[in-house]
């Protein structure tokens, strides 16, 4: 893997300032195809800002019956929010390790 | 720093090193293994804050200020945790490899209550890949973890 810079975001706007702000900016949230595509040279970040701190990880409803899936959102929270079983079961009907083998 | 299995420990390496290094050629805790390196083998499933990992993709920088649990950690003064005694008394390998990586997904999939069963379980474990095929009895050990334990917890 190329070297890369790292830097953890303490709120959504330094998120996107940090980003916008490095010619080879990106974020990093669960990382498992950022890390992967970034090992494979096939994405080349010089910078990595973190934002696993921010709260980015809710299922809200939506009105209109939809849902808001917060960025940070687990794949296998999704597929067990109580929303998503209800309304959306086809979503739940695969729950994370199948979508993808990296994203619990 | 890093806190792994209760100690901090401190590390001074690049941003791009995997956790999975940092665990294996910085600490020399090579419990976790390192099958794909690409996330799809599981091999390398580790707790980040109890919740399962693959350490071949995370970031190691990234673990700071969470705690990092990897099988080493499992049980304390080298007692088998019931899972891996289940493991050893159903035969639930062969070469191994994948081992340390199936418990820490076993051990997990019981917290979260995914061991309903065999189906539940299979699918909850499929980020765990075994080339030996040692499914049905994995499957028994962590039945027989779960049924010990008074149900599905």
């Amino acid at each position: 893997m190329r070297p890369l810079s790292y830097a953890r975001a303490t709120d959504a706007g330094a998120a996107i300032a940090l980003v916008a702000g490095h010619p080879e900016g990106a974020f990093l949230a669960g990382g498992t195809t950022e890390v992967d595509l970034t090992r494979q040279d096939v994405l080349r970040p010089g910078l990595l800002v973190d934002i696993n701190d921010l709260s980015l990880a809710s299922v809200e409803d939506l009105p209109g019956g939809g849902l808001r899936i917060g960025a940070l959102a687990r794949m296998s929270d999704v597929a067990q929010a109580p929303a998503v079983a209800a309304r959306f079961p086809v979503i739940s009907a695969r729950p994370g390790p199948a979508w993808s083998t990296p994203c619990w | 720093m890093l806190s792994v299995n209760g100690q901090e420990r401190e590390l001074r390496m690049e941003p791009r090193v995997s956790l999975l290094d940092a665990l294996r050629e910085h600490l020399r805790l090579t419990g976790s293994k390192k099958g794909c390196d690409q996330g799809t083998c599981g091999a390398c499933t580790v707790w980040v804050d109890g919740r399962r990992v693959l350490a071949c993709l995370t970031l190691a920088v990234t673990c700071e200020g969470h705690e990092v649990t990897t099988i080493e950690g499992l049980s304390a003064d080298g007692a088998l945790h019931p899972m891996q005694a289940a493991f050893v008394d159903r035969d639930a390998f062969q070469c191994g490899y994948c081992t340390p990586g199936q418990i820490m997904s076993a051990v997990a999939v019981l917290k979260e209550g995914h061991a309903g069963d065999d189906a539940e379980i299979a699918e909850w474990m499929s980020g765990n890949i075994c080339r030996c095929a040692a499914y049905p009895n994995i499957r028994a050990a962590i039945r027989d973890v779960r049924d010990a334990a008074g149900g599905d917890r």
